[in-house]
């Protein structure tokens, strides 16, 4: 919990006094380090604050515990105090006679002054809340300890926690209370042990009643006895270190007495099927042990560009790979011409091997990057650069080099489209969805980002569409009346629904296996829940 | 149906195995209390605390009582009993406000008209309270103060708050007040037996004899110009803006939970000292004039009001009342926040008034109407009916399967929606619920971890839950925000009422509503001490072992940390190592349980003390996947990165003002001496920062060689690489300001040494973390922390439970969603509860709307009130409501999937993906509004394909992931 905790106690000789305070720091913030920023300044600022420090401790503290006695001190002076780590958290419970923070001192001086000497508790001894928003808020509990040599047998003492978040503090006040109680019972109850030998030994009130009051000299006669630490009450002498462990777990059963379960969304389907390729590869890597080698780029004919960069006039500059690219859907749209695009998008969407020959493996990586986008990443199988024709279930976006023959049966094929050469299909009616990404790419108003931002939109509808057919038509098996039911419902038919319907059924798939699986058990499941 | 009835309640036993009080079923809807409350048991006293004139009086509900034309009788407790008369007719359902003078408070107050009261003699424990409120101090702090007391016989609970006054110019016009009440006690007609006279004078003195005013020793000169009020002037604007502004660039997604919990726990946080949040100074105005009268006048007098409880004599009841009220306190608050608005406006317009008798029968019946209508609000609060199963939580909390959940809940859609097809009420309602109640939003986010267990079950957001544990903050607090749809910005709470006369419908529709709104599920964790003594070999440290997994991305280690556990006390439940205390006689120097009382100390032979750590390979790369979600260095492109990223940024500006403010102060201005008259007052002063122990050892090396050594290998142990990572980058812009730092330069090459690798790497890096996780304490003695089994269990008493109402008689203001059978009291208090609420958000934050949404299940409309305007139309509650297209399509894609047999649990998955197209329109949206200035609607049809209805609630929805939105739209 974000507070501290400190035992006070009033001193006959020196009014409220903090004996001992546990205070709770956490790690500055679970974030990440921001690469390159400036580490030289915070470190001049540090060392500003560091003269200042130290001007502040050459005059200070030797007036300051000459005021002290022993019942107003906790650790002693050479006691460098405690500290407690939380492993798992990284919080960090330290113990010292006062706040190590400066700004904490005043705060804790500030509660243990109210507690003992402003506040009224109805019979002295038990739990108050106090506060305001500028010293901070006090959960405090009053009580008394026995002392056979002080002022009516008994001294007076206050545990108070202090926070600034007064809600918490005051949610957390039965629970607190309860803890503390424990706590103040143990004390009372070793101290009253001790105070009943005593007593034994030497019964004091005998020893008053029988000594000669003198008013001059009495003052002195009690400052000798009166300051009684309380470790000597209690006759524990680790006390301090007990407290410590007592406040710290307080502090940490306070603050994680009740935990939130906030649930996030799923993850996408393209999150999905990255992790599971992710996966594969490394599974992969672990079984071959990197023996793999680079299939996808063959370097050649790298000098052969003139043309593509005439063609790509405005072209990439200044890439890190020499040659033309394309930037981006719009990028290639502008250089194809909408009409070309057009049909090569369909092309992709449908799930059409999009075959690119060109000499240039970095032009033709940049068209298939960028076309990527348009599908799920669960559709997408690529082939860079090939020095052969590799086939279509192999591989939706093949790219070659231009010399590199294309089987007839392909190229002949309404299924595939070579970019090299225009192999017009004519299409009357497109997918709904490529009619909207071409509205976005046309639309010169809109940011990269916004189109990106668009088309992933698109792409989740759709996907989701697609997910209602998989389990629709795949795991429930349904007939075709049923299925052209919701397809209508899902907005597929209509105009371009021929198209509709094979992007969707090329998209399927592209779904996760986890999703997949999922869907198939939970139906196997669902029949025996359904049987029982 | 009853079936249905039956599971529910099977249900609800089956969650609350350790609710400590018994749920009573009424229908399928419970009652949240077990216990009952008498509006009696809730007194209230108005005390005043004035330097001149001592302590008095200006209220109290005990020695008050009502003179009743019709009933020439006149009990003393007349008025008790009519309230128990009323309160007995409705415990069905809920206490309904029939008191004669009850909406009074809108009505002018009519000297013929009003109940007559009366003062009888004085309480006798009034004085002891005074002194409780007040204290035996007088402060000089201006802003108002909270308290709490326990009182132990009767068992009584007080709550008070004392304010400063502020005056009118006039001087004189102050004292009006008090002196008719002691024309009132003294004037022999108008009490009966009337021994107050001595009273009242015995209690002047009394007070003045006991409020020796002595100042703060914090308070003295020396300190004003550093107090908090100076400190708040520049902080307070700062942090009143709950999302960084879009200004600062912080534009692009960031998790809206996560960053309101975060920020929470800063602006909350102790080690940034006392940062007033949001500086709204409550003063008791005793004047309506705005005039800013003399800081001296204000000073001179306090204003305290208080609340007590009785609490119920049985101790079940009693606790369960208990921990009602500290759960719910921020609700109290707030209702007592309005009671004091309602007595401040009572004494200036009694003071008005010339007549002496009357003035103080005007103020005394305003003040009984305010405190009837508080002692309803708080009876309805505690007892009003209930939704016994929230939907969305359940689904939350349970952990079986979830499939008949499903079923049900898509049965009552369904029907629902087939229902009101035609009118598109539920279209309408569920627009207005996915506007306004955003906590919806997060939970369809999508996250970027795979699903661990089945598919359909979402997951728990693991960043949240690592803030949660190492930057604890409220989880009541964070569920309150949710519930109120409070995580947009600006930030604007928002409750829903279904008014209906046709019970079954409105509960139908409150059951489907539960599903949309959502929260998160809090659970208690109740930690034990493992108890350990008893099975440890006597004399010998156990060993445990624990696997930590590195926290760095390209981590390759695992940090097997070897720790000991001491032996620690057997008391289940509580706190460590004073269980040894009570065992521990005077006479024996060791205790009986030697493990047990001396737990925690440096008595084991060092080298087993503190983790050390193995490094082994990792064996799972997808461990180390999973992990770097938690800390990366260098992944850019996650969404979550640059979120932090963010965060990072904002905490930065905001440590960075704070040290601006912090700079333009005398340098350790509160450290500084006291004041001499301070000294005198409160004993020597301890102001001096420098505690004794931190000298000696700065400069001498650690007392016991063989502990730090120890501590040195603790130190290696904790060197997890992921620890720089993550910690690294905010604490290096800490303003360093504490002195510990200091010392760790100093001593590190001494010490410390190399041999402390963790420091030695942070400092290669350059990351240093504030001064006070890492720096100075590494020379404190390390003790381990008491390690405690932790059980966990559904909590009972939080917001997620008690603020979803069920079927209530009247309209309540407090819940989140609740129905009622009329809208009688909704449209007599709807607006001023708005306006309540944005004076006094029970959300403890500033927000800047209130808004209401008011279904009329009857007439199946939809309406949004809102605080900010009210309808001109009095026909009309608030605003109709349009229909989202987004929003009618889903409910028409799930009811016809449902009619086409799709599977239950499948539909709710289509449905929260649908939502999640939602979400990512928002996005879309946010991120072409970047950069534009004012955008056409039309526009954004035509280009993005966003019809002008879904705008609200996309621009809404996206107003919760990025804050410039609003600005640009609403």
């Amino acid at each position: 919990m974000n507070a501290l905790v400190a035992l006070c106690h009033f001193c006959e000789l020196h009014g409220p006094r903090t004996l001992f305070c546990t205070e709770a720091l956490h790690p500055p913030s679970p974030s990440p380090p921001q690469p390159g920023l400036s580490i030289a300044g915070d470190r001049d600022r540090e060392a500003d604050r560091e003269g200042e420090g130290l001007t502040m401790r050459a005059n200070g503290s030797a007036s300051q515990r000459a005021d002290m006695c022993e019942g107003c001190r906790s650790l002693p002076a050479s006691h460098p105090g405690f500290v407690s780590v939380d492993n798992e958290t990284g919080i960090r419970f330290l113990s010292h006679q006062h706040p190590r923070q400066p700004q904490l001192f005043s705060v804790v001086r500030q509660a243990c002054v109210r507690s003992l000497s402003c506040e009224v508790c109805p019979g002295r001894e038990g739990p108050i809340f106090f506060g305001d928003e500028q010293h901070g808020f006090v959960f405090s509990h009053t009580f008394f300890i026995k002392d056979s040599l002080a002022r009516g047998f008994q001294r007076w003492y206050s545990i108070v926690i202090v926070a600034m978040d007064r809600i918490y503090l005051i949610n957390s006040w039965p629970f607190l209370l309860r803890h503390l109680k424990l706590t103040i019972q143990g004390l009372q109850n070793t101290a009253l042990k001790v105070f009943d030998s005593e007593q034994c030994v030497c019964p004091q009130r005998a020893v008053r009643m029988n000594s000669v009051f003198s008013p001059a000299v009495f003052p002195h006669q009690r400052s000798g006895n009166a300051a009684r630490s309380l470790p000597s009450l209690t006759q524990h002498p680790d006390l301090w270190a007990s407290l410590h462990s007592s406040f710290s777990w307080l502090l940490k059963a306070c603050g994680s007495r009740l935990t939130e379960k906030l649930l996030e969304g799923a993850p996408t389907e393209d999150t999905l099927v990255l992790i599971e390729r992710q996966t594969e590869q490394e599974e992969e890597m672990i079984g071959w042990e990197g023996a793999e080698g680079g299939c996808s780029l063959p370097q050649r004919n790298q000098s052969d560009n003139e043309l593509g960069r005439d063609f790509l006039c405005d072209g990439g500059k200044g890439e890190e790979l020499p040659g033309p690219k394309f930037k981006s859907l719009r990028h290639l749209r502008q250089v194809l011409g909408a009409v070309e695009f057009r049909q090569l998008a369909w092309h992709v969407l449908m799930g059409n091997q999009v075959i690119w020959r060109g000499p240039d493996p970095s032009l033709i990586q940049s068209a298939f990057s960028v076309l990527k986008a348009l599908l799920p990443v669960g559709c997408v199988r690529s082939v860079p650069y090939s020095p052969q024709y590799e086939e279509a279930y192999r591989c939706n976006f093949l790219g070659l080099s231009p010399d590199v023959p294309i089987p007839a049966h392909v190229s002949s094929s309404e299924f595939a489209v070579l970019v090299d050469v225009v192999n017009a299909e004519p299409n009357a009616q497109c997918p709904t969805l490529l009619n909207k990404v071409e509205v976005a790419l046309s639309n010169e108003n809109l940011s990269v980002e916004v189109v990106s931002h668009c088309l992933l939109c698109l792409k989740e509808e759709w996907m989701n569409k697609v997910k209602v057919l998989f389990k629709f038509s795949k795991v429930d098996g349904r007939g075709r009346e049923d299925t052209q039911k919701v397809l209508a419902l899902l907005g597929a038919t209509g105009p371009g629904e021929d198209d509709n319907v094979r992007l969707l059924k090329f998209w399927i798939t592209g779904l996760s296996k986890t999703y997949k699986s999922h869907l198939m058990t939970a139906v196997r499941g669902g029949e025996r829940t359904l049987s029982q | 149906m009853g079936k249905y009835t039956k599971a529910l309640c099977a249900l609800c036993c089956k969650w609350r195995p350790h609710t400590c009080s018994p749920v009573r079923p009424l229908d399928n809807w419970m009652h949240w209390a077990s216990s009952e409350l008498d509006l009696n048991q809730i007194r209230l006293i108005v005390y005043q605390d004035c330097e001149r004139r001592g302590r008095q009086v200006l209220f109290d509900s005990k020695a008050i009582r009502k003179l009743d034309a019709a009933d020439q009788k006149n009990s003393d407790d007349a008025q008790t009993k009519t309230q128990t008369r009323c309160y007995k007719a409705h415990r069905s359902g809920a206490y309904t406000i029939n008191a004669p003078g009850a909406p009074a408070a809108c009505q002018p107050c009519d000297g013929e008209a009003l109940p007559s009261y009366q003062y009888t003699r004085p309480a006798s424990d009034v004085n002891m309270l005074g002194e409780m409120m007040f204290g035996s101090v007088a402060m000089s702090y201006r802003g108002s103060t909270l308290k709490i007391h326990y009182i132990r016989s009767p068992p009584q609970l007080m709550v008070s708050k004392v304010f400063s006054t502020r005056v009118g110019s006039t001087t004189g016009s102050t004292s009006t007040l008090q002196d008719s009440f002691e024309y009132i006690h003294q004037e022999p007609a108008a009490g009966k037996s009337c021994p107050s006279q001595s009273g009242l004078a015995s209690q002047n003195s009394s007070s003045i004899a006991h409020s020796t005013p002595v100042d703060m020793p914090s308070r003295g000169h020396n300190e004003d110009g550093d107090s908090g009020i100076a400190r708040s002037a520049s902080l307070s604007s700062l942090l009143v803006t709950p999302l960084p502004s879009p200004s600062s660039s912080l534009t692009s997604s960031c998790a809206s939970s996560y960053q309101r919990r975060w920020l929470r726990s800063q602006t909350t946080s102790l080690e940034n000292g006392p940062v007033p949040r949001w500086g709204n100074e409550e003063i008791f105005s005793l004047s309506d004039e705005s005039c800013s009268s003399n800081p001296a006048v204000i000073r001179r007098k306090k204003i305290a009001v208080s609340i007590i409880f009785s609490l119920p004599e049985k101790e079940e009841e009693n606790r369960s009342f208990q921990d009602f009220f500290f759960s719910h306190f921020p609700l109290f608050e707030s209702h007592m926040n309005k009671l004091k608005t309602a007595i401040e406006k009572a004494m200036i317009l009694c003071r008005r008034i010339a007549e002496s008798s009357q003035r103080v029968q005007v103020y005394l019946c305003r003040v009984m109407d305010a405190l009837g209508e508080f002692r309803t609000t708080i009876w309805n609060l505690y007892m009003a009916p209930r939704v016994t199963e929230p939907v969305w939580l359940t689904m939350v909390s349970q952990a079986a399967d979830k499939s008949p959940l499903c079923q049900r809940f898509l049965q009552e859609l369904t029907l629902l929606t087939e229902h009101t097809a035609k009118s598109h009420f539920l279209a309408a309602l569920l627009t207005a619920v996915l506007t306004y109640h955003l906590a919806w939003v997060p939970t369809v986010m999508p996250s970027d971890h795979p699903p661990i267990k089945a598919f359909s079950e979402k997951q728990r957001s693991q960043t949240v839950d690592m803030l949660a544990k190492s930057h604890p903050y409220n989880p009541l607090w964070a569920q309150l925000g949710d519930l109120y749809g409070a995580v947009g910005s600006p930030v604007r709470l928002a409750r829903t009422v279904v008014v209906g006369r046709r019970r079954e419908l409105v509960q139908r529709v409150l059951q489907v509503l539960t599903y949309f709104i959502r929260c998160s599920d809090l659970q208690e964790n109740v930690m034990r001490h493992a108890g350990q003594c008893a099975e440890a070999p006597p004399g010998g440290p156990t060993l445990t072992t624990t696997l930590e997994r590195g926290e760095v991305e390209r981590s390759e280690y695992v940090v097997v940390s070897v720790r000991d556990d001491p032996g620690k006390p057997r008391d289940a439940e509580a706190p460590p190592s004073l269980g040894g205390l009570g065992a521990a006689p005077s006479s024996e120097p060791r205790h009986m349980d030697g493990a047990g009382a001396l737990g925690g100390l440096p008595q084991q032979s060092p080298d087993l003390r503190g983790p050390r750590s193995v490094c082994l390979p990792q064996q799972s790369p997808l461990l180390n996947r999973v992990q770097f979600r938690i800390g990366s260095a260098d992944s850019t492109d996650s969404d979550l990165e640059s979120r932090q990223r963010e965060m990072d940024q904002s905490y930065r500006q905001y440590r960075e003002s704070l040290e601006e403010s912090s700079e333009t102060r005398p340098a350790g201005g509160d450290l500084e001496e006291p004041p001499s008259d301070c000294q005198a007052q409160a004993g020597p002063s301890e102001h001096l920062v420098q505690t004794p122990e931190l000298e000696p050892s700065r400069k001498t090396p650690p007392p016991n060689p063989e502990s730090s050594a120890s501590r040195l290998q603790g130190a290696t142990a904790r060197l997890g690489p992921g620890r720089l990572a993550s910690y690294g980058s905010v604490g290096r812009k800490l303003p360093v300001r504490l002195t510990g730092d200091i010392r760790r330069n100093e001593s590190s090459d001494s010490a410390l040494g190399d041999s402390d690798e963790e420091e030695a790497s942070s400092e290669q890096t350059g990351m240093r973390r504030g001064t006070e996780a890492h720096g100075g304490p590494r020379e404190e003695q390390e003790l381990p922390l008491p390690r405690s089994e932790t059980f966990s269990r559904p909590d009972v008493n939080n917001f997620g439970r008690s603020l979803f109402g069920g079927y209530c008689p009247q309209y309540m203001p407090d819940f989140v969603l609740h129905g009622t059978g009329s809208d009688e009291r909704l449209k007599l208090c709807l607006y001023s509860d708005l306006e309540h609420t944005v004076l006094h958000p029970a959300l403890d934050e500033p927000i800047a709307e209130a808004v209401c949404i008011v279904a009329d299940a009857d007439k199946l409309t939809v309406q949004v009130a809102t605080s900010q305007r009210r309808v001109t139309d009095s026909s009309k509650i608030g605003k109709d409501v349009l229909v989202s297209s987004l929003v009618s399509n889903l409910l028409h894609s799930i009811l016809h999937m449902a009619k086409l047999n799709i599977s239950p649990d499948f539909c709710i998955m289509h449905l929260e993906n649908r939502l999640q197209e939602v979400y990512f329109k928002s996005k879309m949206l946010s991120e072409y509004l970047k950069g534009q200035k004012r955008v056409h609607v039309k526009e954004l049809s035509l280009v993005l394909g966003i019809e002008s209805s879904d705008l609200p609630l996309l621009a809404a929805v996206a107003s919760t992931h990025s804050p410039h939105v609003a600005q640009i739209l609403l």
